[in-house]
C-alpha cells in the first residue's frame, strides 16, 4: 500500500469520525417509543404474519415483547431506534438465565443478538397467563 | 484517454469530498425538519466503517483483478475507436453495456447465495440514508464477481475506460440512497434508477424483495421483469429478511459466509451442498426456507385470502421499524 493511499485512508477515517459525531449530535433517530400491547401485536402481524399469538407479555421497560404461539416464543427487542424479531422454542425461552435486572435472551445463529428483558424478580419465568 | 490500460484518475476517490458534504447536508435537512431523514449513530458508524474497510479490501484484490483484466485486454477481439470524435460511440456503447453488466452482477448478488454473502452487508442496515450507500462489501473480491466485467475488456473496451465508467456508476448510485427525495419527474423515473426505485430495492417487504437491480438505468428491470414501483400505501421497511441482532461490524461482514459454512457442514448430499452455496438465499433442503420467491408467494396467498375473506384480514399494519408513528 502506497503512502498516498495510507494518507487518504487516515483522512477518510477522521472524516468518518466527524460524520458519526454529527449524526449523533443531530439526534434524528426514528421515534421508537416503548412497546405497548397494540404496538407489539402490530409488530407481530408484520414480522410473523402466519403465526397467531396465544398471549403476549411486555418487559417492564417496554423494550422487549414476548408472545407465545403454540410451542414457539416470538420476540421483538429494541436495537438502536428499531426492533429486531426472533423466534425460539418455548423451552429455550424458559431456560434463559435470570440476571440481576431480569432475563437475558441470547439468540444463536449467524444473525445473533441478545435481548435483555427487564422482568421483575418476583414475576414467574417463563411468563404465564394471568 | 492516452493510456488505455490505466485510468488517469479514480472517479470514486474524487467524489469522496462530495459524499461527505452531501451526508452532512442530509443530516442538516433532517435536523431542521426539512426532509424525512433519520440517522442512528451506531448504524451510521457501521455503514461508514464498512465503506472505509471496503477500500482496503479493494486494494488487496486489485492486483489479481488488474492482472486478469490486462491479460484479457491483450487478447481482445477488436480495437474499438478510442481517438477522435468516434470515441463518443465507444463511450455510449460502454455506458449501456457496463450498466447491463452491473444489472447482471447485482441480480446475481441477490439471487445466488455465494454472491449474496458478499453483498448482504450493503443491505443489513434498517436505515436508508446516504451513509447506507457507503456500506460496501469487504469480500466482493473473493467470489469472483469482477469476472463479469471481463467480457467488456475482451470485446475491446479499454480497461481505463471501464474503470472510469464503473466509478461513474458507483458515484451515481450514491445519491439515490435517500428518503429526502420523493420522486423525480416521470420521464426520469421511467428511465433512470432513482431514490424511489432504489428504496424499493432496499426494502424487505415481500412485495419489494429482489426488485430493481438497476445501476443507472432502470430500463433493464423493466425489460427483464424485475421492476417494482414504490407505493404510497406500502412504506418500505429496510433491512434484510432476518435482521442482524446487534451492531457488531464483523457480523455484518461475515454472517452470511458463516451461515453458509454451518449449512455446508450439515449438508447430506453433494446436491444439497451445491444448493447451500449456489442456491437462492434462504434455501433449505426441507423446502421451508425463507427465499424471496417463497416469501412473496406466501404473501400473495395471504393477500388473495384477505380479498376473498376480508373479515379474516388483519388490515393494514404499521411497520415496526420504518414508521414515524407511535405504536397504536
Amino acid at each position: 500500500m502506497s503512502t498516498a493511499f495510507l494518507v487518504q485512508l487516515a483522512v477518510s477515517a477522521v472524516l468518518v469520525g466527524v460524520m458519526v459525531a454529527v449524526a449523533a449530535l443531530a439526534r434524528i433517530p426514528r421515534p421508537a417509543p416503548p412497546l405497548d400491547d397494540a404496538g407489539f401485536r402490530q409488530v407481530l402481524a408484520v414480522e410473523f404474519p402466519e403465526r397467531r399469538p396465544d398471549a403476549v407479555w411486555l418487559s417492564s421497560d417496554g423494550a422487549v415483547g414476548i408472545a407465545r404461539a403454540g410451542d414457539a416464543a416470538l420476540i421483538a427487542y429494541r436495537l438502536g431506534d428499531g426492533y429486531v424479531t426472533r423466534d425460539l422454542n418455548w423451552g429455550q425461552l424458559a431456560a434463559a438465565p435470570r440476571t440481576g435486572e431480569g432475563v437475558r435472551l441470547r439468540f444463536g445463529g449467524p444473525a445473533g443478538g441478545t435481548a435483555q428483558v427487564a422482568w421483575p424478580g418476583d414475576a414467574p419465568w417463563p411468563p404465564v397467563r394471568s | 484517454m492516452q493510456d488505455l490500460e490505466h485510468a488517469p484518475f479514480d472517479v470514486v476517490t474524487l467524489a469522496v469530498p462530495g459524499f461527505v458534504l452531501l451526508i452532512l447536508l442530509e443530516i442538516a435537512l433532517g435536523r431542521l425538519g426539512r426532509a424525512p431523514v433519520r440517522y442512528e449513530a451506531r448504524d451510521t458508524a457501521n455503514s461508514l466503517i464498512l465503506g472505509l474497510g471496503s477500500t482496503v479490501a479493494g486494494v488487496l484484490f486489485a492486483g489479481i483483478v488488474g492482472a486478469a483484466t490486462l491479460w484479457v485486454w491483450r487478447h481482445r477481439l477488436i480495437d474499438l475507436p478510442v481517438r477522435g470524435w468516434h470515441v463518443v460511440f465507444t463511450w455510449l456503447a460502454l455506458f449501456l453495456l457496463e450498466d447491463l453488466t452491473y444489472y447482471a452482477f447485482h441480480r446475481l448478488s441477490h439471487e445466488r447465495r455465494f454472491w449474496w454473502a458478499a453483498h448482504v452487508n450493503h443491505h443489513s442496515s434498517q436505515h436508508y440514508n446516504l451513509s447506507t450507500a457507503l456500506r460496501q462489501t469487504w469480500t466482493g473480491g473473493l467470489n469472483g464477481s469482477w469476472l463479469l466485467w471481463l467480457p467488456l475488456t475482451f470485446m475491446g473496451f479499454p480497461p481505463a475506460m471501464i474503470f472510469v465508467q464503473k466509478g461513474v456508476s458507483l458515484v451515481y448510485q450514491f445519491w439515490i440512497h435517500t428518503e429526502a427525495v420523493r420522486r423525480l419527474p416521470a420521464p426520469l423515473e421511467y428511465v433512470l434508477n432513482t431514490p424511489s426505485h432504489h428504496r424499493v430495492h432496499h426494502a424487505r417487504n415481500p412485495r419489494y424483495l429482489d426488485r430493481n437491480y438497476a445501476g443507472i438505468l432502470i430500463i433493464w428491470d423493466r425489460m427483464f421483469g424485475t421492476f417494482e414501483a414504490e407505493r404510497e400505501d406500502e412504506p418500505c421497511r429496510y433491512g434484510i429478511v432476518k435482521n442482524l441482532g446487534d451492531f457488531n461490524i464483523l457480523r455484518a461482514v461475515f454472517h452470511e459466509w458463516s451461515a453458509i459454512a454451518a449449512d455446508l457442514a450439515r449438508a447430506r448430499s453433494p446436491r444439497e451442498a451445491l444448493m447451500v452455496v449456489f442456491g437462492p438465499p434462504g434455501w433449505r433442503p426441507d423446502g421451508e426456507g425463507d427465499t424471496a420467491r417463497g416469501l412473496r408467494a406466501r404473501w400473495e396467498a395471504r393477500q388473495a385470502a384477505a380479498v376473498s375473506s376480508p373479515a379474516a384480514s388483519a388490515g393494514p399494519v404499521r411497520s415496526p421499524d420504518a414508521s414515524t408513528e407511535a405504536p397504536a
